[in-house]
């Protein structure tokens, strides 16, 4: 009697058989994410303006800050004073999915027209084109970021915009503000 | 007591008579090294077929190959998801060390994938592909045959990679899409050895 045939007999040992099937479940994985949006809830306001005949000047808006910063001949303009417009800096709101960053692309410059006023303010003229740089972007949950921004767990942020106005000289009084296209894209 | 002889009683003797076979027995069973284990076929999976993460307006698709290739239509990739064809692994293991060579054919077929929905989003799989040779086209539930051939030592595996491509419709939100691919594997014949 063979060996494995007596150790078989004695039922010492299993003569095993292969397996002839198995199976394993891999996955197929994607993230669809929301789309991201942006809706501007005030634009850059720079109020209404002038400049001296002889000197240009330039007013700076801080992205997040309070007033306006005047420099050179530019002034600002009011019908009255209880009926100053008060500059400001455009916001933007963010949604789209949570817990994502978002960049946020802006031009490096923009030209704006000025809006003719009038009721006493000026004479009736064409209003110059002025440009306006230094594009700077806040957003609120990156505040030093730049132009990046983070959709907290709700999805949601906002950003500020502001810039610098360069008034030419010899400009007549008239309101300056935009609405700055931008675009936001997850990053 | 002492010095006086007392009778084995006739159990013992019984047990005794059969000690001495069982000790023959012991000494033909093998001591060193551990008996063989099972032979065995298996399959693993590695890695995800990973499609990345990407913003959808409606509708649109990514294809991933197997080769790692990677089409996208109609949709905006999100940087920063690692995309990817998935892997198996399908693997003999003949048991023992023996190195003679050995002839391991097995079928292989990926079951059907239904598809999903999640929260507004769905997605569905298609044109399955992999670097399995002689299956570079992957149908759901057609066989495909594989030989690893010449094979001499303990585990003959083959790993290959699947791709495919998912078509996602969003009709709100976004979600995670995550749908299984089952693979099953089949011993067809180990030939030599």
């Amino acid at each position: 009697m063979s060996r494995t045939s007596l150790v078989a007999a004695l039922g010492l040992a299993w003569v095993p058989a292969p397996a002839v099937a198995a199976s394993a479940t891999g996955a197929a994985a994607a993230d669809v994410i929301s789309l991201i949006a942006v809706r501007q809830t005030r634009d850059l306001d720079f109020g209404v303006l002038a400049a001296n005949a002889e000197s240009a000047g330039s007013v700076r808006i801080a992205a997040g800050g309070s007033g306006a910063i005047y420099s050179g001949s530019a002034r600002p303009v009011c019908a009255s004073p209880t009926s100053c417009l008060s500059p400001h800096f455009a916001r933007f709101e963010v949604s789209g999915e949570a817990n994502r960053a978002y960049t946020i692309t802006a031009p490096a410059q923009v030209s704006v027209a000025g809006e003719q006023v009038g009721d006493g303010l000026a004479p009736r003229f064409a209003p110059p084109l002025v440009v306006i740089d230094n594009i700077q972007i806040r957003s609120a949950s990156r505040p030093d970021a730049g132009r990046a921004g983070w959709l907290n767990s709700s999805g949601q942020d906002s950003f500020d915009l502001g810039g610098t106005l360069r008034l030419p000289a010899a400009t007549p009084p008239a309101r300056f503000r935009i609405s700055v296209e931008v675009i936001v894209t997850y990053s | 007591m002492i010095g006086r002889r007392v009778p084995v009683p006739e159990t013992l003797r019984r047990q005794r008579r059969l000690g001495v076979p069982l000790l023959i027995l012991s000494s033909l069973l093998p001591t060193s090294p551990a008996p063989a284990a099972v032979p065995t076929l298996t399959v693993t999976a590695d890695a995800a077929l990973r499609f990345g993460a990407f913003v959808v307006p409606s509708s649109g698709s990514r294809t991933v190959s197997a080769s790692g290739a990677v089409i996208n239509d109609a949709i905006f990739p999100v940087a920063s998801a690692p995309v990817g064809p998935s892997q198996f692994t399908v693997a003999y293991d003949r048991g023992n060390q023996n190195p003679k060579a050995i002839r391991v054919t097995f079928q292989m077929v990926l079951s059907s994938v239904p598809a999903v929905t999640q929260t507004g989003v769905s997605g569905r799989l298609s044109a399955f592909d992999s670097d399995l040779p002689g299956a570079a086209l992957l149908v759901p539930g057609r066989i495909v045959t594989y030989t690893i051939a010449n094979c001499t030592t303990r585990i003959c595996a083959k790993s290959f990679r699947v791709g495919a491509r998912l078509d996602v419709t969003r009709r709100s939100g976004g979600a995670n899409l995550t749908i299984a691919l089952p693979v099953i594997a089949t011993l067809v014949s180990v030939e030599g050895g």
